[in-house]
Formats: C-alpha cells, structure tokens, sequence
C-alpha cells in the first residue's frame, strides 16, 4: 500500500521539478505549481475555465499552475496501486482572452509543458510504470502527446512507460 | 509541506525523476513546428476521460488484451 504522506510529498516535489525544469530550460521563472485548492477553484470559476472543477475532488493527483497569480491550467489523475499506475482524466488550459480568458497561447504551452513534467516526476518518484491518458479528439492534441512520449495504442488510449 | 524522511531510497526516486528530466531535455521541443492554428486550439479542456471508472475499466481491458497478446508472442 503506498504511503499518503508519502504521495503528498512526490506531488509538492513534482509541482518543484515543474518551475525548476521551467527555468532551466527557458528561463522562466514565474510558474509555480499548487494543489488544487479554494484559491485555485476560485480563479477557475472566475476565468471561465470549462470543466466543473469544483466536482474534481477526491483525485490522488491534482496540480493548479500558476503565471505568477494567473491560473494557467489545472489537471487531476488516479493512481491505480494494484498495478502501479497513473490515471490523468482531466486537463485544461485557461481560455484565450476572446473566449473570456486572461491566457495568451504562450501560457498555454507552458501550462502543458508544467503538468507534462510534473505528472511524469510524479509517477517516477512514486515508483509507478505508465502514465494513460484519454486521446484527445483533436489530432493535433493527440500529435503533441505523442511528441511528448507517449504512445497511442488505441483510438482512445494514450501511454506513457516511466 | 509534508514532512518525511530522505531516505537512501528516497534520494534515489527523486534522482531518477532528475535524470528522466533530462532525458526528455535532450529530445526535440514537441511544440516545435505547431502552426499559429494548432497552438491556438490549445485551450480549453485538452484532456477528458468522461467517467474516470469508465474509463479505468477500459484500461483494465486494454490492459489485460495486451498482456494477453505478450503472453502469446
């Protein structure tokens, strides 16, 4: 049985390997990563985010990520203990600002970018062995995923092996 | 922030998660060479598995389908 505590930490260091990867990489310092909590809930109703975020609770995995006090995306996922693997059911990213959004498509790409390495940090450190995602409809969501390491192995169903 | 121990074992999953990091760090840019439409349309919701039992009970499927198919080859 996984430790909870233990869970609870791999997600705050996951949220760290985010915004540190973030810099690294790009140079960007001004993304941060959280739990999903009422402040976050609170900019999603406020940002015309789609999704129902206050029903996503309850999830062994949440991540909010923040453009300094800007909600940029939110995602939640499951951990399947009995075969050691992580389910992520839901992502979005803030809408643009002609649909009522604050977000330019650059936060959009690192938004995805945040979640992609955290959710991975997260699964390794957690000692999981494939992250599975729901195929985007859109084909070229789906194409991104698939640069992103994982791999589509039916209509509906995208893999990752950590 | 939750406290817990670093353990030996610990360190080794946090570096684990490190050198993954880097590894993908190494690889191509995956939104390199998206059009100004198909960055566009990443927003809103990208990601959706409906009903989460649903949809974890496909993966048992799907899971079990392909061990299936390992077995036999």
């Amino acid at each position: 049985m996984l430790d909870k505590d233990l869970l609870e930490r791999f997600k705050e260091l996951s949220y760290d390997f985010g915004r540190k990867e973030l810099v690294k990489r790009f140079n960007i310092s001004s993304y941060r990563g959280t739990a999903i909590d009422e402040s976050a809930l609170l900019e999603a109703r406020r940002n015309n985010f789609i999704a129902n975020w206050d029903n996503k609770i309850g999830y062994s995995y949440d991540i909010a990520v923040w453009n300094q006090d800007i909600l940029v995306g939110l995602s939640v996922g499951n951990v399947i203990e009995v075969s050691s693997e992580l389910v992520m059911h839901l992502v979005e990213v803030a809408p643009p600002p002609h649909k009522g959004g604050v977000v330019a498509s650059t936060d959009a790409k690192y938004a995805l970018r945040f979640i992609n390495y955290s959710i991975t940090t997260f699964a390794i450190m957690a000692n999981l062995k494939r992250i599975y995602l729901d195929s985007p409809i859109s084909e070229s969501r789906s194409r991104l995923y698939q640069r992103m390491g994982y791999t589509l192995v039916n209509e509906r169903l995208l893999v990752k092996e950590v | 922030m939750v406290a817990i121990e670093i353990t030996d074992d610990i360190q080794a999953r946090i570096d684990k998660a490190q050198k993954a990091l880097d590894s993908m760090a190494k690889s191509p840019d995956p939104f390199e060479g998206m059009s100004g439409e198909e960055m566009d349309d990443l927003h809103g919701i990208i990601i959706d598995s409906g009903d989460p039992k649903k949809f974890e009970q496909a993966i048992r499927e799907w899971r079990e389908n392909d061990n299936k198919i390992q077995r036999e080859n």
